[in-house]
């Protein structure tokens, strides 16, 4: 177990954290205008470097996806989640439906089926909610 | 040696932080060491009342149990605590933020006040001895054949003070030469530190203090009071000169 | 301090340190050999190296508690050898807490309280609670190897000094009490930032805590960088044995194991966008490794530099 037991080693912590916080953003655990934790309780609680996590705060300032009150803390941009699913969405394509179609045509399969393997699976998620 | 002195004398310049620690380092010392020291003083006392007591009962004496029971022997156990400078309270006060500066100070203040406390331990010794010596009609004979006075006292206390001083500060020599180089190798210091110590002993009466040794002490009589402040103070000064230099240059491993 | 307020750290929390040329030698043996680098101040940074490598001597240089045999340490621009306010503001903690054994906990901690400008008696509270120890008459020679760790811990957090200095903390400390080490180390870093290093060979467990890392081996500085950076540094290349040698000719190989025609190598460069995919093209794999695993890789033996 290490000291910030939930953060791998082999990639850079602070962006592994600006990661971390885009997901919640994304999936609207963070809601807009919500308080985010202040760098040192999360330091704190991941026994992690204050400078570490400061750094990966100031990323997502500079991206636009928090925002600094002065003395109060940082919170989410409103409407960020939005922009950053409309980012992800733009991605999906190349970055992971381009592999899988890529390794697709590598094994011979044909296109029809996928389509209906992605169908299977859609009805599925639809019948056990 | 000027540089050494300068070395350890408080200076006006220091920040008052770094004066108040000189104190703190100076009384974390002195009372270090007379945690332990105090006990033997006590102990030698208790052992010389039951003998003498046991003396007054049974018998009669002719010369003076103080000084050769209790007094006698307690350079020894001021040169004991000298070495602890290096092997004890180095460590203990570098390892807190302290500088060798402060050990240096810290290890004079320590050599004064017990040389002090162990001189008027002694007179009162001397003292009470006397005045049971004289109701039983004793004569309180010292080393030098000469039986005690009042007169004595004064002469008492600066010899006292001067061998305490210098077994102190030869015990700190050594004791850096244990700190530096190990038990074996660090004896080596014995030497240069056997010097002012021999030297001593030649500067102060024979009778009261030191090792009576002395077997030239018949023949030179005692120091006139002048020789042996002055000459006496000159070797203390450059004693302590040597030790704290050594001082400086110790290392923690 | 505001709990939800953003961590700035100060600009006067702790002292820079600035090592040039610093040499120790034993002897024949030369313990830290010609290093230069410089700390920043409020950092806390990770001393790695293996067992013998200097780290003890290069802290207890650091610490002045003795003197470089040649080369400068400057401490806030200053050499801190019998600099009275300096070497007050300087804490060497050794895991066996280098103590006077046949002192007691209480004059201990009251020795540290008198000499340390900084010394903050409720932090002492709370971290002797934290780590069930009491100050009273015991001698510290008497406590446990682990009470006498978490007793120096305690003083050395407590100092405040601007320079505070763990050598091999875990030593001592079992895996609750370092924890508990680790939160309070940071809680009063927190609160006022200083210059903090902490020597180990425990990374895995200590890594995310260092915002630098400094690795020597055999005395000399191996590298010092921030900890991020190193974590996304190492990569290793496993693929067949010519084309994993033709892609890493020039560079610098940390190590490499074969196994029949595959061979994996460690390298500390970076590859670009073009390198990536030339070892896509010869089917090599990529892939990034852990911290402790690039240290070993570093500090090994084999190691081809």
């Amino acid at each position: 177990m290490s000291a910030g037991a939930v953060f791998d080693d082999r990639t850079a912590i602070y962006r592994q954290i600006a990661d971390r916080l885009r997901e919640d953003i994304l999936r609207g655990v963070l809601a807009d205008d919500e308080q985010v934790m202040s760098t040192n309780q999360y330091a704190a609680f991941h026994r992690i470097n204050p400078a570490t996590v400061a750094k990966a705060f100031q990323e997502l300032v500079d991206a636009g996806l928090l925002y600094k009150r002065r003395g109060v803390g940082m919170f989410v941009t409103p409407g960020c989640g939005e922009r950053l699913r409309a980012e992800r969405r733009a991605r999906f394509v190349d970055d992971v439906l381009g592999p899988v179609l890529d390794e697709a045509e590598r094994l011979a399969i044909p296109p029809e089926e996928i389509v209906a393997v992605i169908r299977a699976r859609s009805t599925t998620a639809k019948g056990h909610p | 040696m000027t540089t050494d002195m300068q070395h350890i004398a408080p200076t006006s310049t220091q920040p008052a932080s770094v004066r108040r620690r000189a104190g703190e380092s100076a009384q974390i010392m002195v009372f270090g060491t007379l945690a332990w020291i105090g006990y033997v003083w006590v102990a030698a006392t208790v052992i010389y009342a039951i003998v003498v007591a046991c003396v007054v009962r049974w018998g009669g004496l002719d010369t003076s149990l103080w000084r050769s029971l209790a007094a006698g022997w307690q350079q020894w156990v001021v040169f004991a605590a000298g070495i602890t400078v290096s092997t004890t309270f180095l460590r203990m006060l570098l390892r807190n933020g302290a500088t060798r500066r402060l050990v240096s100070v810290s290890a004079v203040a320590t050599m004064s006040t017990i040389a002090v406390i162990l001189a008027v331990w002694n007179m009162a010794g001397f003292t009470v001895e006397k005045l049971v010596y004289d109701a039983n009609g004793w004569p309180q004979t010292l080393p030098s054949d000469a039986a005690f006075a009042w007169d004595d006292l004064p002469r008492l206390a600066l010899d006292n003070i001067l061998i305490a001083a210098v077994y102190y500060a030869a015990g700190w020599i050594i004791g850096c030469g244990y700190a530096r180089w190990g038990t074996f190798r660090g004896t080596a210091l014995l030497l240069p530190a056997a010097v002012p110590v021999a030297a001593m002993e030649f500067l102060v009466s024979p009778g009261f203090a030191g090792l009576n040794v002395d077997v030239v002490a018949a023949w030179r009589g005692e120091p006139h009071v002048a020789v042996t402040v002055l000459a006496g103070g000159a070797l203390l000064a450059a004693t302590v000169a040597v030790a704290a230099r050594l001082t400086r240059e110790a290392t923690l491993r | 301090m505001s709990d939800s307020a953003p961590f700035t750290p100060s600009p006067i929390g702790g002292h820079t340190i600035e090592l040039r040329d610093l040499t120790v030698r034993f002897g024949s043996t030369v313990a830290v050999d010609s290093i230069s680098t410089t700390m920043r101040a409020g950092a806390i940074v990770g001393l790695l190296g293996r067992n013998g490598a200097g780290k003890s001597t290069l802290m207890r240089t650091l610490a002045a508690h003795r003197r470089p045999s040649s080369g400068t340490v400057r401490i806030a621009g200053e050499d801190p050898y019998e600099h009275a306010q300096l070497m007050a503001d300087l804490c060497l903690v050794r895991h066996d807490g280098d103590f006077n054994l046949d002192v007691s906990v209480a004059d201990s901690i009251a020795i540290a309280a008198a000499l340390r400008p900084r010394w903050d008696a409720a932090v002492l509270e709370r971290l002797l609670d934290r780590f069930q120890l009491r100050s009273d008459r015991t001698k510290v020679g008497a406590l446990s190897l682990g009470q006498r760790a978490a007793l120096a811990v305690s003083i050395g957090i407590a100092t405040g000094s601007p320079v505070t200095m763990f050598d091999e903390p875990h030593l001592g400390l079992d895996a609750p009490s370092r924890y508990a080490f680790y939160d309070e180390l940071l809680a009063t870093y927190m609160a006022a930032p200083r210059t903090i290093i902490v020597s180990t060979h425990l990374i895995d467990e200590m890594a995310a805590l260092f915002e630098d890392v400094i690795i020597i081996d055999h005395g000399a500085l191996l590298l010092h960088e921030p900890a991020d950076e190193l974590r996304a540094r190492g990569i290793e290349l496993t693929g067949p044995a010519a084309a994993v040698d033709a892609l890493t000719a020039g560079m610098s190989v940390l190590s490499s194991r074969t196994l029949g025609p595959t061979r994996s190598a460690v390298v500390l460069d970076r590859l670009d966008a073009d390198m990536r995919a030339r070892a896509t093209a010869a089917g090599i794999a990529l892939g990034p490794i852990p911290l402790q695993d690039l240290f070993v890789a570093l500090t090994s033996e084999e190691a081809v530099r």
